[in-house]
């Protein structure tokens, strides 16, 4: 396995112990910071060329919520790091009793082509704050930002313990032979099974983002023109190569023919009259990619855009009206800046039909009613939701950001990163004397002793409690 | 592949009613469960004994007093467990709502252990149940009177349709595993857990894998070596050394050697008496295969105490093996039977030397009047979990997350973090629709301005 050797070589970095003083961690850390400073023109140029991303939403996303989480993590790592002391029952008052967070190891971090180095950079700063050896396998799709962190990220962190492997299909196959003591995997739920299947051969643990179709119902009670322009902002962000972008939208005929209008005049204000001339609007990442989204054209009737430009792999920002079920653009996820609506007779049927599809990464409800936002949340499941907004639910690192089901499984941002790349290892320690108070649980076993033992372990009901 | 379908199908129907997800409900189900283990207590310790030789009090204190306790605990804190927790904010977000909210996975399977056949069903069901689950139950066919007893008594308190219960071996789990779940707690060994994991992964289902290992147990010459030989005595012979927690085998200076022998030997003699066969204390192993596999342990071993066996009844003697080789047979696989081998090391450092070689253990012992000694092999080893000083403890300390690392498994349970691990956490955000003119800054077109 080409890969065997550099595998070895950070496991016996993870094994001399270097990754594991706080010291070395936030010196780590501060070299990212320092590579997201000084390498920022550098970054929005290789996704300018990657997939067109506009600058001001390359920043946003690739420098300043990294920067975010980095200063969250340097912030608090100190704390994160400490043992977490629990409550102790009767038996272990005396005791120490406590979590200790250990590094895992050496992890991998499989990351996609959409956000390029952030989808790589937030598992990173979890995973080496939390102590670990790192190998980091960038997207080849966008191959651009995968240059760029291949060549310069070498030059910030140490390369005994963090390495950049460039490639494919066949080379990230070969990398999963190998055994990683986890894995973060960022991409398709298809793909995802392929990980996790490699990861069950070495009793790897897992973290897998996924994706799926994102549904927003819009109720009839609202603000039209602010929801049309947080739908569409959330939409069209990244020319809708978003993982939580509002996949569909869910609302009534009336509603429908209200929001049109208001849709046409918020994409005509973010990116003008022709959004092909606004350097604020994105291009698909690939050939294969535009082929696809473009197929997905015909379904329903092209209510606002439709035009494409296969040698800019240009799409405008489109909405499609009176979409069906059956219709190409809801078969799969979309992963474009298209916005099909599907019409609905009323929330419980916007309900039922998000019931009845695999349950999403995220879930967005428009609604001046809080019932309304409320009944949906109740009714439904899906990794994160947002009432009334788009996207914003992954910008605050207290929350967590993960999928369920086909969108995913487990969750990270902020804390939640660096407690997913930490074995929770609980510990007692005891002391040595006092020991006739073991005596009740050695053999040879009585009733006398079981009395004492109820008496020293048993948990009681404090009373009754009144529920909600 | 009907049946299977069938039950999980009834059980995920049964789910989407959404009746498991009421608080009320879910204290029902859980007042039930006391009240099956409370009425049924004879019967369960009954079919412990056919299972596992294990006799009242012992089965009492290691099956039943934990239970209640899991239950007494969640049905007091089910409601702190399950409300939002409201999360900090940042600049943008100061006007809204932001919280985590607890949810049910769906339908998940628990796949229980033959050696604490019980227990490993009980706890992680009292957690799924907890969290608003239908559970799919599957005891170890191995304690088939468990097995048996389980599969009759959950029906007579619980929700029938949210709850079942299904029996058989390999063949029938296989089946199981084919059908999807949203969560998979399983029980078990290293080898059987790839295949779970490999199964869940055709469906993207989450997974806690509770395996096994061999647990170390290091005795620093700086120790009370009576008070030490006791506890470990009762951790490793307990259930007749089918623990998953037990200490495995013993790292020592070769000058306390004998000492540890004879301290353990006047502890089995205080424990079980002269014969060991005899005493109603002692347990046997659960069948002939495991007997012949532990049995084999022993070749070319040299025998400080024990030894003697019994097929017919599958009796294996508290066993002492010293000046054992950490590459014999016995250092290979998981014990999981009364044998206690003593390897002998130099120093501190090549026992974590040792302890580091192998795959990360579910437990870890280390026995010493040092604290800093005891601290410094914490820090410097991987492990599930931790006790100092003693052994087998911290599984029953609820507020201590109980699970493995690497080949020990994955994730964890016990207390609020079975609730947390059958939970799905969702970020919620709930904003205004109005104040829209601070989204502007985040709106096209860009400019340096708004950056």
């Amino acid at each position: 396995n080409p890969y065997a050797g550099l595998v070895s070589h950070l496991r016996a970095s993870w094994l001399s112990g270097k990754t594991r003083p706080m010291e070395y961690r936030v010196a780590q850390l501060e070299a990212l910071g320092r590579f997201l400073d000084e390498k920022k023109q550098e970054i929005l140029e290789a996704t300018d060329l990657d997939m067109g991303k506009p600058s001001f939403e390359a920043y946003f996303t690739e420098i300043l919520l990294c920067k975010n989480e980095l200063n969250v993590t340097l912030n608090n790592l100190c704390h994160w790091m400490k043992d977490e002391h629990v409550d102790k029952n009767l038996v272990t008052q005396l005791d120490s009793a406590f979590i200790r967070k250990d590094p895992y190891g050496v992890v991998l971090i499989i990351a996609p082509w959409n956000y390029p180095v952030q989808l790589l950079m937030v598992p990173l700063i979890g995973a080496i704050a939390a102590g670990n050896c790192v190998i980091i396998k960038p997207s080849e799709i966008s191959k651009n930002t995968e240059r760029l962190l291949a060549e310069t990220l070498s030059c910030y962190l140490d390369t005994d313990c963090f390495a950049v492997v460039t490639g494919g299909v066949p080379e990230t196959t070969q990398l999963l032979e190998n055994k990683f003591d986890y894995i973060f995997f960022t991409g398709s739920p298809r793909v995802g099974q392929i990980v996790m299947t490699a990861a069950a051969k070495h009793l790897t643990p897992v973290t897998l983002e996924l994706g799926g179709k994102n549904p927003c119902y819009v109720s009839d009670t609202c603000d039209i023109p602010n929801v049309a322009r947080r739908v569409a902002w959330g939409r069209f962000f990244n020319a809708g190569q978003t993982c939580i972008a509002p996949d569909y939208l869910l609302c009534t005929l009336e509603m429908q023919e209200k929001l049109m209008p208001a849709l046409r005049e918020a994409i005509t204000e973010f990116f003008g009259p022709n959004p092909k001339e606004s350097p604020d609007f994105g291009r698909i990442v690939g050939d294969k990619q535009f082929r696809r989204i473009r197929a997905l054209l015909s379904s329903g009737r092209v209510a606002i855009g439709g035009q494409t430009d296969e040698a800019e792999r240009y799409i405008a920002p489109t909405v499609l009206a009176d979409v069906l079920p059956s219709d190409p653009a809801m078969q799969e996820e979309i992963f474009g800046p298209i916005l099909p609506i599907v019409v609905v007779a009323n929330m419980d049927e916007a309900i039922d039909f998000i019931n009845a599809r695999p349950r999403p990464l995220a879930l967005y409800v428009f609604s001046c009613d809080s019932k309304v936002v409320n009944q949906v949340l109740e009714r439904t499941s899906s990794g994160g939701f947002c009432g009334n907004d788009t996207l914003m639910q992954v910008t605050l690192t207290s929350l967590p950001f993960g999928g369920i089901g086909n969108s995913g499984l487990g969750k990270y941002h902020g804390k939640f990163t660096f407690d997913t790349f930490s074995h929770h290892r609980g510990c007692l320690h005891r002391n040595m004397g006092l020991e006739t108070l073991n005596t009740p649980r050695y053999p040879p076993y009585t009733q006398q002793k079981l009395g004492i033992l109820n008496a020293t372990f048993e948990v009681k009901r404090r009373g009754t409690c009144t529920l909600l | 592949m009907e049946r299977m379908q069938q039950v999980v199908g009834r059980a995920r129907a049964a789910f989407n009613t959404g009746r498991s997800r009421s608080l009320e409900f879910r204290m029902q189900q859980l007042k039930a469960l006391e009240r099956m283990v409370q009425e049924r207590e004879k019967e369960i310790l009954a079919a412990l004994k056919a299972d596992l030789h294990k006799g009242g009090p012992n089965a009492y204190s290691h099956e039943i007093l934990g239970v209640l306790g899991e239950l007494a605990l969640a049905m007091e804190k089910l409601p702190s467990w399950a409300a939002p927790q409201h999360v900090k904010k940042n600049l943008m977000t100061l006007r809204d709502e932001a919280y985590i909210h607890y949810e049910p996975l769906g339908v998940v399977l628990i796949i229980g252990a033959w050696n604490y056949p019980f227990v490993l069903v009980m706890h992680p069901l009292i957690g799924a149940i907890a969290a608003g689950n239908a559970v799919v139950v599957k005891p170890s066919e191995i304690s088939e009177n468990t097995a048996k007893l389980v599969a009759d008594l959950l029906p007579q308190y619980l929700d029938q349709e949210l709850y079942p219960v299904v029996t058989g071996g390999v063949p029938e789990t296989t089946e199981l595993l084919t059908q999807r779940f949203d969560h998979i707690l399983y029980t078990g060994n290293s080898a059987v857990g790839k295949i779970v994991m490999a199964a869940a992964a055709k469906h993207l289902t989450p997974v806690t894998l509770e395996l096994g290992g061999k647990s170390p147990c290091y005795i620093d010459k700086d120790c009370d070596l009576a008070v030490a030989c006791r506890r470990i005595t009762w951790g490793k012979y307990m259930n007749c050394g089918q623990t998953c927690i037990a200490p495995d085998y013993i790292l020592c200076h070769p000058s306390i050697q004998s000492q540890v022998v004879e301290n353990i030997k006047a502890t089995l003699q205080e424990f079980y008496g002269e014969d060991v066969k005899s005493s109603p204390d002692y347990e046997r192993i659960v069948n002939k295969r495991h007997f012949k596999r532990i049995l084999s342990l022993l070749d070319g071993q040299k025998i400080a105490h024990g030894g003697e066996t019994d097929e017919a009844s599958c009796f294996i003697a508290p066993t002492i093996l010293t000046d054992v080789s950490p590459d014999s047979k016995v250092m290979e696989e998981e014990i999981f039977g009364p044998v206690l081998p003593i390897v002998t090391v130099e120093s501190v450092d090549k026992a974590i030397e040792l302890i580091n070689h192998r795959e990360k253990p579910l437990a870890l012992y280390v026995f010493s009047n040092n604290k800093q000694l005891i601290k410094r092999v914490i820090s410097e080893t991987s492990s599930g979990g931790v006790t100092g000083n003693d052994v087998i403890m911290h599984f029953f300390l609820s507020t201590l997350p109980f699970g493995g690392v690497g080949h020990s498994g994955m994730g964890a349970y016990h207390g609020r973090h079975s609730f947390e691990t059958f939970s799905h956490r969702r970020a919620c955000l709930i904003k205004d629709l109005k104040m829209e003119s601070t989204n502007k800054i985040r709106y096209p077109p860009g400019s340096q301005k708004k950056v």
